[in-house]
């Protein structure tokens, strides 16, 4: 019995090594823009997500490098599906407002006043012109907030703004509600006075318009 | 702990089919967490930092948010941010309280910590707890998540305080220091 039972553990591993190391090689090819390769990844990454941060903070002392790539896999798997989808919103993260913002904190996130001390004012102007419902957020957890208000009614896509560690984490909480999620990655971490590329962003949000 | 972090991802899966919080693989990991770094922890009596989340905080803060300290608590009463730091500062603790979770790398870097207790959701906990396991770390988390106008339990965050500098040890140390300091001061005198 024990017999046997030592065996299925050691096929199991092996197993497990040899899906790594096919996801491996998706991320390091060209089939990463192939949006099924992707998400093949993509779900590999999610299922050692833990023991592989750890061999990353082993090796490069930091899991930026891991949670850069796996945003990056997710971006390529869920980019069709995205242009679909009819009801957007753009979430955004609190650490990109000016360090004397005034705005005030309620159930549906931090309401911008448009003051143009950050490039809120900005993405406020891009998201009215596109379409978007923009929710400011104080952290990750806030997103089930938003999504119980009635405001957000009949949304089947979220554009999320943030550090790809948050990006990661909130396509992963939001993995089993029939959203379809994209990442924007902020330029820097740190929770601290972060910006994104305005540029870029426009970029993007004119594909997702053009593609519709 | 680390068959735990192995399964990790498959048990969330596996509780969600049966509709159970998966929340509770978060918590269960940092319960082991904590008791792994506890007895390292105990004997660390330098540089002890409490790190707080910004979402504890009253919706009405007016604090500042400094880009090296996190935000400057101004104690004013409306959360428990206040309470928390001052039995900090009794105890010897430096109280950051910041904004996110990659903002606590920053601390890290500047101020050098020997030792430190987190307050935060279960998610971000595991999570942070696994970064910084550079160095013996404590985790409390937090009553209800949502990050906004969250809670925690004060005397929770107190009593991990207690385990390395319990109140009473102090008071006695500080009563020596001052008797000491009045026979040197009677001494002088004569």
């Amino acid at each position: 019995m024990y017999d046997e039972l030592g065996r299925f553990v050691v096929f199991g591993i092996l197993f497990s090594f040899l899906l790594l190391l096919i996801a491996f090689y998706i991320i390091h090819t060209k089939l990463q823009n192939n949006a099924l390769f992707a998400s093949y990844a993509a779900r590999i990454f999610d299922f050692f997500y833990k023991p592989l941060l750890m061999v990353y903070i082993f090796i490069y002392k930091s899991p930026d490098k891991l949670h850069a790539k796996m945003a990056e896999i997710k971006n390529n798997a869920h980019r069709k599906k995205f242009i679909k989808t009819k009801n957007r919103i753009i979430i955004a993260p609190h650490c990109m407002r000016h360090i004397e913002c005034r705005a005030k904190t309620t159930r549906t996130g931090i309401q911008c006043t448009g003051c143009g001390k950050c490039s809120f004012s900005e993405i406020r102007k891009l998201a009215e012109k596109y379409n978007y419902k923009l929710y400011i957020i104080t952290g990750s957890s806030f997103v089930k907030h938003i999504l119980k208000h009635p405001d957000s009614e009949g949304t089947d896509g979220v554009l999320a703004i943030g550090c790809t560690y948050e990006i990661n984490k909130g396509m992963r909480e939001l993995k089993g509600k029939n959203l379809v999620t994209y990442g924007i990655p902020l330029l820097s971490s740190g929770c601290y006075n972060t910006d994104i590329d305005l540029e870029f962003f426009e970029k993007e949000l004119i594909y997702f318009e053009d593609a519709k | 702990m680390f068959i735990l972090y192995l399964f990790y991802s498959p048990l969330k899966w596996f509780l969600s089919i049966f509709s159970i919080n998966a929340l509770f693989v978060d918590e269960i990991l940092v319960e082991i967490q904590n008791a792994v770094y506890l007895e390292k922890f105990k004997k660390q009596t330098e540089r002890k930092v409490v790190l707080l989340p910004q979402c504890l905080r009253s919706s009405s803060c007016q604090a500042r948010c400094d880009p090296l300290f996190g935000f400057i608590c101004t104690k004013c009463g409306r959360c428990d941010i206040g309470a928390i730091m001052e039995q900090a500062e009794l105890r010897g603790f430096k109280v950051f309280v910041v904004p996110g979770s990659s903002f606590v790398k920053k601390i890290f870097k500047e101020y050098k910590p020997t030792s430190c207790i987190g307050v935060a959701c279960p998610v971000e906990l595991s999570e942070s707890m696994q970064k910084t396991s550079v160095i013996p770390s404590q985790g409390v988390y937090l009553i209800n998540d949502g990050c906004f106008e969250t809670r925690v339990s004060v005397s929770d965050v107190i009593e991990k305080m207690e385990l390395v500098s319990p109140l009473k040890t102090i008071i006695e140390q500080e009563k020596k220091v001052s008797s000491c300091a009045e026979s040197q001061g009677d001494g002088l005198n004569v």
